[in-house]
């Protein structure tokens, strides 16, 4: 899987998580939490669609790494890797 | 012995809002109700429309419950909690269909404060009619505003005292508590500041709105949900007894069936919970607040500037409690359907609530219920010639629910609507792996309870390790 696999995987699941939002002009580099306005809750979201669709496991201690989606990509990539 | 991850019993909003989100967790969830609709304290049901001469001609429509959705919020706005629940459960905006209220009224012996999903409305009216109020009302807006819920503080602030840190009138205080009394304090005339604030969030900054079609729109979307999960549903099946296990709680069910659960999420309230734990009952703690409404049908529509809710109360001074009487005249919520852009109907509606005692309706043999249901309709119909006089309006049907018709419906002791007087809002009340949601969690209004549902699930029910 290549770093732009991973994050379509990532933009995958925050198009079902947040329907309402547009994903397409997401800022790679700006937090999710801000842009889309992702709360704790919805982070949840994100770790549980990961470990359901790709076996990924994310640490509670790991959940800031997830703050944008470059971040993310950096974060899953070798989990990605490993799988 | 079918065992289950976790059991959420009662499918009202917060059941169904609590079970959807377990299992999308993957676990193995069972949601259980007792009646065989979903619901609650928030459901619907229909009866054959007839003409005078016993001709059909379709059928008519009810909701139970939902006067308004609170909490209203439009599309695109961020850090409200209907965007979050919405999100939670996966819900696109536009299929709830919200249509916003017109207005609504709060009209207290001979003064009217009309508001709407626009706060800047209630201020300019607050300006007009209380001019030396204005500064301590917008204190008070900032003061809700910057509030933040703390869910391991369940200490109880009485908001009469805490309101007269910003307003100094009396009128206008009991003004600002009419509608959030009504729309939900388990305690006699207070409410706990906590609750206040959740309250005053949900009524006057965000607001009302109706999805088109009413409550079953939402039910329509959330069944949709449920059965795309797979969750296992027990309809007609009620809870008799919980058994605390080690690490697992055993529940009798009064089909007979036997079944295990890792957690139980119980929304059927705090002293029923513990009833069916074999808990001895904290009376004080039961509700003493039951309700009565009256939904008057009319052969054609109404005016279009009535209120969407008006909060009425015919003295100076508002008393939120228990009435001596089967209902309290002097005060009542009235609802207006058409009171929202966009009303569906073909038919005048206006429903009138009373708060009532339960104990004097539990007491009538059912010649004297009957009586007395009718008695109340009349009430109901005078009161709105008193306070809507206008054209001639032609009634087509009549239907009236008693605190009996809610303790049936929901199981609360008492028929009490919003449960018990303590709340818990971290959701545990002491009993391992068993947690409390909806009512006596302690969130309010429609958004509320699912919020409920939702936290108190990924507080309690987000796996935190791989299991295989």
């Amino acid at each position: 899987m290549t770093m732009t696999d991973v994050k379509n995987v990532i933009i995958n699941i925050i198009k079902d998580i947040a329907p309402d939002e547009d994903v397409t002009s997401l800022d790679e580099n700006v937090s999710l939490r801000e842009q889309i306005d992702l709360d704790s809750m919805d982070f949840l979201d994100i770790v549980m669609e990961l470990r359901k669709r790709h076996k990924i496991e994310v640490p509670q201690e790991d959940y800031p790494k997830l703050a944008t989606l470059k971040s993310c990509v950096d974060y899953l990539f070798p989990k990605f890797s490993v799988s | 012995m079918k065992k289950f991850d976790a059991v959420v019993i009662g499918a009202g909003m917060s059941g169904i809002a609590c079970a959807l989100r377990l299992q999308s967790f993957g676990l193995n969830v069972a949601l259980i109700e007792k009646h065989r609709v979903l619901g609650g304290l928030n459901s619907f049901f229909q009866r054959v429309k007839k003409s005078p001469d016993g001709k059909r001609q379709g059928i008519r429509h009810f909701d139970v419950g939902l006067h308004a959705l609170t909490n209203f919020a439009k599309k695109g706005s961020r850090k409200k909690p209907l965007m979050k629940i919405l999100r939670q459960l996966r819900i696109p905006y536009d299929s709830l269909l919200l249509k916003e209220q017109n207005y609504s009224l709060i009209h207290l012996d001979n003064k009217k404060l009309k508001f709407n999903n626009n706060i800047d409305t209630f201020i300019s009216e607050v300006e007009t009619y209380f001019p030396d109020q204005l500064d301590g009302f917008k204190k008070l807006i900032e003061v809700v505003e910057s509030s933040t819920l703390d869910t391991s503080d369940n200490e109880y602030i009485s908001s009469r005292k805490k309101i007269k840190e910003f307003i100094s009138d009396e009128i206008l205080q009991e003004m600002i508590f009419l509608p959030v009394f009504y729309y939900g304090s388990s305690w006699e005339d207070d409410i706990d500041f906590k609750q206040f604030c959740i309250m005053f969030q949900a009524l006057y900054l965000e607001g009302f709105s109706r999805p088109y079609g009413g409550i079953r729109t939402l039910f329509n979307i959330l069944k949709e949900k449920m059965q795309a999960l797979n969750i296992v549903r027990m309809m007609g099946v009620a809870v008799q007894k919980i058994e605390q296990k080690l690490d697992h709680h055993i529940l009798e069910l009064s089909n007979g069936e036997v079944i295990s659960s890792k957690k139980v999420f119980s929304s059927i309230g705090y002293p029923e919970t513990q009833r069916v734990l074999g808990q001895k009952v904290n009376k004080e703690a039961v509700g003493k607040l039951g309700f009565v409404e009256v939904q008057i049908f009319y052969n054609e529509l109404l005016e279009k500037k009535l209120p969407t809710i008006c909060f009425y109360n015919k003295t100076k001074k508002f008393i939120y409690r228990n009435p001596d009487s089967l209902i309290d005249r002097d005060s009542a919520i009235i609802c207006s359907p058409e009171g929202y852009d966009d009303f569906e109907g073909k038919e005048g509606v206006l429903r009138v609530t009373f708060l009532a005692n339960y104990k004097l309706w539990k007491e009538l043999d059912s010649k004297e219920y009957t009586e007395k249901k009718e008695y109340v309709e009349r009430v109901a119909k005078e009161l709105i010639e008193e306070i809507y006089p206008a054209h001639l309006r032609t009634e087509s049907f009549i239907d009236t629910f008693t605190p009996l018709t809610v303790e049936k419906y929901t199981s609360h002791i008492n028929g009490a609507i919003y449960g018990a007087t303590k709340k818990f809002l971290n959701g545990d009340m002491g009993v391992k792996d068993l947690f409390l949601i909806g009512t006596d969690q302690g969130y309010l209004g429609i958004t509320g309870s699912i919020l409920s549902g939702i936290s108190m699930a990924n507080m309690y029910g987000f796996p935190t390790r791989h299991q295989p």
